[in-house]
């Protein structure tokens, strides 16, 4: 039940990953910068270390909280350090061909990618589903996968590293963090909130060797999504932010229309724009 | 039609406030009247909540007073806060300051939907009418601003009172919910070219992000609303434990409300300040990102720590942790703000009028406030704080000491600029001293009476609490406050009598609105500014050396030589808003009235739908500048859907949560039927497909298909309509009716909603299908068929999401 190679599928996916890095790197010839590479082998070594680690012991031992936290890293850590780790010339090739393109666009346009991700999480934490989940080996596998291409488009429109499928404008950006922060905030909030354990798996006394009752680690886990990654999400919010202010703040001579059709407001409603 | 003022009559149009009769006044759009009429009308009901609390305080002002009886007393302190919260601080920040001054501020004519704008207004005067008439049936509303379940039910509170209360509110929110929606889209899209969001005014990012927050907190408290009043007319148990409910959901839905609200009162208070202290400190405001970054986090936390107001609920130790420390972390952007503020005067060169000392108030009274507000980030002082007077203190130092103050260092700012008159100041420091010093004898000795046990919203209390001599002096503090406002309305009356003029930049301002007459004319800019700094009016003026050459702020000649296209007065906004008012007493009356109020609604909106000729070419695109890259009425209709998607999901939420606490079934997986639903659901999709169909008609020009394919999205969705009837008439005679169990009430509360939603739709359709006939939906219109399919997708989406959820989970997963 422990080693690294108690599930044999995550160090092989991300050996695999890492390889198809390489390789591309090598093959094509072309350079990446070595934040680049630092990004893409953190966002591995965060994969790595959060399904097979210390942490994996402790959901396998029924803790929800090393559950939920694996959720966070799974979403909003690997995807990000993965997307600012990908060259856009590495992706570029994928997106070629005519049917794949459309798909891509649709996949990463705002509003279907807000839609997929948080789907996936309200429909996720039901209880049935959650239940199944803890309970089906491959069917948690699936779900794993799943959260981290979701997790993956629902970052694309902050950290797209393709031009041809972009990202949102800064302010943009930040009312999309901030919608983010809502239907997460709705399954966090019963989670937290309810009086009883709504989750058999986690009903049984604890395997695990800290003092929390199963009702005390829901409460724990709940907030975890909800504060923790309330915490998080306002920490990136503040770097767009950010970056939005030392790109704008310098006053410019002469504004052209060109600069104004550049300007947030613009590009936030042409990107609102339904996918015709 | 739009009504076009030729450039060479712009120069006998100067005033908008003397253009047309009084009539004129009904029928108006312009922003800046609009304004006008929030803010008079903000400031009586602030006097109806000042004399309320003027008696509320000679009953307290002795023990054992006998002055005003309990139940008096209830009504009264209930109606100052609601009166208080939304009726003269919202209002008066977004509604009087943010029409006031916030397009003036971006460089526009009007904003976004000018017939929207009138809409609101006339929605919250008649909704406040509405409460108020409370009055004059069996008293008014008695069971506290926050109107705290189950003390609302019909068992504990009979009669008319919370019933005004309830659909008061409601009517009001949709009043909030269309301003914020218009001040959103006017932001996002009609500033001048080149004012980007960092060049923005600072109290234009406030309105902006307080305008979010109403989009996204009304929707929940509506929820909370529906659900009370469906509690006291038609008997379900919501918030009663009779069923298996409980009362805490409310306190939920009301603070997830409640605290974003905080922020709404507070931001455009913020954002007054952030003008003023510049402005007469002679200095640029000190860290601008700075201040934006704050503005924008204050929105993005607010959403996420309404817990704190629950920590007397018993959410366990773990939560109370957690919402202390998120709170605790709101308090580091408002303290962004202060420093700022700040920094700003230090070695400033002090111009002091009535609205920098008013200003210089704010700071520091809005602190002291900040400060109390910290302490109750505390859950374990909070425990001992709460209901006390100390909390009392505290939002009236935020809310008072702070917003209002800052309000009236607005009005002092902007009076110029509004009347064209300026305000006497020998007069203004009168009313500051005598409102700042009354201020601080009523509220500051409530912390000590608070510490000192003094439990809030009794109307009297004992002579050995030994509360008589603080309770004294405040009441006596009271009063000062009281002819310190008598003294304000004194120096308004006595400006508007006056002959002396005000000059187009008294203060030598820095934003755009000091750019153009006082007070404007109707048209607002003459000639649309082309922005190229912060403060553009001031680099304008005093410009730095090297660009002295060019004038920072540069006119731009987009006329275009037709002179400026101004939209026409209407009657349909105060016609709608009348009708919405005859819902409300309808329900309360005379259930008859109701449907003569939805029908006037509907008229109303067709009316206002079809009332420009030319509906495609709305009189906002010619305001002077094409560089709006997305249609306004779009970005509306997004951000519409946005809050409507709040609306279902506050639905859905309650059906989850409670979900499975049925004391007796049948519950979903018993009854629900999902072959018969699947069906449905095909229908409702395959509508979808048949309305994108239409549209494509109608953009081809092709109307005749387009109305034959809109008759079958309509058709469809009659269908859908039908089988959920069969489904409700099925399960009522099985035994499961709306007050049967928890599974019955909010399930027939969610799908029903959205039945509705759909039979709006299906109207909508119709009346655009019939509309076509009489030639009235021609190509160019076809943007009104593309958002009555939004509208209708939406539904469509809704309905996958409660369908999935609701009826596939439960079946699926046999649990």
């Amino acid at each position: 039940m422990s080693g690294p190679f108690a599930h044999p599928s995550v160090p092989i996916g991300v050996a695999a990953l890492a390889a198809a890095y390489i390789v591309a790197v090598r093959v094509s010839g072309r350079r990446v910068t070595t934040g680049q590479v630092a990004a893409f082998a953190a966002g591995l070594a965060a994969l790595l270390l959060t399904l097979t680690g210390p942490l994996d012991e402790l959901e396998d031992a029924r803790l929800f909280t090393a559950h939920m936290t694996q959720h966070l890293v799974l979403t909003l850590v690997v995807p990000p350090l993965l997307l600012l780790g990908t060259p856009g010339w590495m992706l570029r090739r994928f997106i070629r061909p005519a049917p794949v393109a459309r798909l891509a666009r649709i996949l990463t346009n705002p509003i279907v990618a807000f839609g997929l991700y948080n789907t996936l999480l309200i429909g996720l934490h039901n209880p049935p589903v959650f239940e199944l989940m803890c309970r089906d080996e491959h069917f948690h596998i699936a779900m794993h996968l799943l959260l981290i291409a979701t997790g993956v488009i629902t970052w694309w429109p902050l950290l797209s590293p393709l031009p041809e499928l972009p990202r949102l404008s800064y302010p943009g950006q930040m009312l999309y963090l901030f919608l983010q922060l809502i239907p997460m905030a709705a399954v966090a909030a019963p989670i937290t909130l309810a009086q009883t354990v709504i989750y058999p798996y986690y009903a049984i006394p604890q395997l695990h060797p800290f003092d929390l009752s199963p009702l005390s680690d829901q409460i724990l886990g709940g907030l975890f999504m909800w504060v923790g990654a309330g915490f998080y999400m306002t920490a990136v919010f503040t770097l767009i932010f950010y970056r939005w202010a030392m790109r704008d703040d310098r006053d410019r001579p002469v504004v052209s229309d060109q600069t104004y059709g550049a300007d947030g407001g613009g590009a936030l409603v042409s990107r609102l724009r339904p996918a015709h | 039609m739009a009504v076009a003022i030729p450039q060479e009559a712009v120069r006998g149009r100067e005033n908008y406030l003397r253009e047309g009769g009084l009539l004129s006044w009904l029928i108006t759009i312009d922003h800046k009247r609009i304004g006008v009429l929030y803010g008079l009308t903000s400031l009586g009901f602030m006097g109806l909540a000042g004399i309320e609390a003027l008696l509320m305080r000679i009953q307290l002002a002795q023990p054992d007073n006998h002055f005003l009886s309990a139940d008096v007393y209830n009504q009264f302190f209930t109606m100052h806060g609601t009166t208080m919260i939304f009726l003269v601080i919202m209002p008066l920040g977004l509604g009087f300051f943010g029409n006031v001054a916030m397009p003036l501020q971006i460089g526009a004519r009007d904003v976004a939907f000018p017939r929207l704008n009138a809409l609101s207004y006339w929605i919250f005067l008649f909704g406040a009418l509405f409460m108020y008439s409370s009055f004059l049936f069996g008293g008014g509303p008695d069971a506290g601003w926050f109107g705290y379940a189950n003390l609302t039910e019909r068992f504990f509170t009979p009669g008319t009172r919370v019933d005004f209360w309830a659909i008061g509110l409601i009517i009001l929110g949709f009043s909030s919910i269309l301003g914020s929606l218009n001040f959103f889209v006017t932001i996002v899209n009609m500033r001048a070219p080149g004012m980007t969001f960092m060049r923005m005014p600072i109290f234009v990012w406030n309105i902006l992000v307080a305008s979010i927050l109403v989009l996204v907190a009304f929707p929940p408290l509506t929820v909370g609303l529906i659900f009370l009043v469906m509690d006291r007319f038609i008997g379900t148990h919501f918030y009663s434990t009779v069923a298996g409910a409980t009362p805490i959901l409310w306190q939920h839905l009301f603070w997830i409300f409640g605290h974003p609200e905080v922020y709404i009162l507070a931001l455009p208070a913020f954002g007054i300040i952030s003008e003023t202290i510049p402005c007469f400190s002679r200095k640029p405001l000190f860290g601008y990102a700075a201040m934006a970054y704050a503005t924008a986090l204050i929105g993005f936390i607010s959403y996420g720590v309404w817990g704190h107001h629950m920590f007397a609920s018993g959410m366990g130790p773990i939560a109370d942790a957690a919402f202390s420390l998120s709170t605790m972390i709101i308090a580091i952007p408002t303290g962004i703000k202060v420093y700022s503020w700040v920094a700003t005067t230090w070695g400033g060169d002090f111009v002091k009028n009535t609205s920098f000392y008013y200003a210089l108030a704010f700071v520091i009274q809005f602190t002291i406030g900040g400060l109390t507000g910290v302490m109750h980030a505390q859950p374990a002082m909070d425990l001992q704080q709460n209901g006390s007077y100390f909390i009392v203190a505290h939002f009236h130092y935020v809310i008072g000491g702070g917003s209002l103050f800052a309000f009236l260092s607005g009005i002092y700012y902007w009076w110029p600029k509004m009347t064209g008159k300026m305000m006497d100041e020998r007069l203004g420091k009168l009313n500051f001293w005598l409102i700042c010093i009354g201020f601080n004898m009523t509220f500051f000795p409530m912390h000590i009476l608070g510490l000192g046990g003094m439990p809030r919203r009794v109307y009297t209390y004992g002579a050995g609490f030994h509360w008589a001599f603080w309770n004294m002096f405040e009441t006596v503090g009271a009063f000062v406050m009281g002819v310190g406002i008598l003294v304000f309305v004194i120096a308004i009356i006595q400006s508007l009598m006056s002959a002396e003029t005000a000059v187009a930049d008294p203060w030598d301002g820095r934003t755009l609105e000091w750019s153009i007459p006082s007070p404007p004319p109707i048209y607002n800019f003459a000639e649309i500014p082309h922005v190229h700094s912060k403060d553009a009016f001031w680099e304008m003026k005093h410009g730095r050396a090297q660009e002295s050459r060019q004038p920072a702020a540069q006119p731009e000649h987009g006329a275009g030589g037709h002179g400026i296209h101004m939209p026409a007065p209407s009657l349909f906004p105060i016609l709608l808003a009348a009708g919405l008012a005859l819902v409300g007493i309808g329900a309360i009356a005379w259930l008859r009235i109701t449907f003569v109020g939805v029908l006037i609604v509907y008229l109303a909106i067709i009316g206002m739908g079809f009332e420009y000729g030319t509906y495609g070419e709305h009189p906002s695109k010619e305001r002077g500048d094409d560089a709006f890259p997305l249609d306004s009425r779009k970005v509306g209709m997004w951000t519409f859907i946005g809050s409507e998607s709040l609306f279902f999901a506050s639905l859905i939420g309650t059906y989850m949560v409670y979900k499975g606490r049925d004391l007796v079934g049948p519950t979903a997986k018993e009854i629900l039927e999902i072959p018969l639903t699947s069906f449905s659901t095909f229908v409702l999709l395959m509508s979808s497909l048949l309305m994108v169909l239409a549209l494509a008609a109608f953009e081809r020009g092709n109307i005749r298909a387009g109305r034959n394919w809109l008759f079958g999205t309509a058709g469809l969705g009659c269908v859908f309509l039908g089988g959920q009837a069969y489904e409700f008439t099925k399960f009522f005679r099985e035994g499961v009716t709306l007050q049967h169990n928890l599974f019955g009430q909010t399930f027939y509360t969610l799908v029903g909603f959205h039945g509705l939603h759909v039979l709006l739709g299906v109207i909508w359709l119709l009346t655009l299908a019939f509309a076509s006939f009489k030639g009235m939906v021609p190509k160019k219109r076809a943007l009104a068929v593309e958002f009555g399919g939004l509208y209708w997708h939406f539904v469509d989406i809704v309905w996958i999401v409660i369908f999935s959820l609701i009826y596939l989970m439960d079946k699926v997963t046999g649990a």
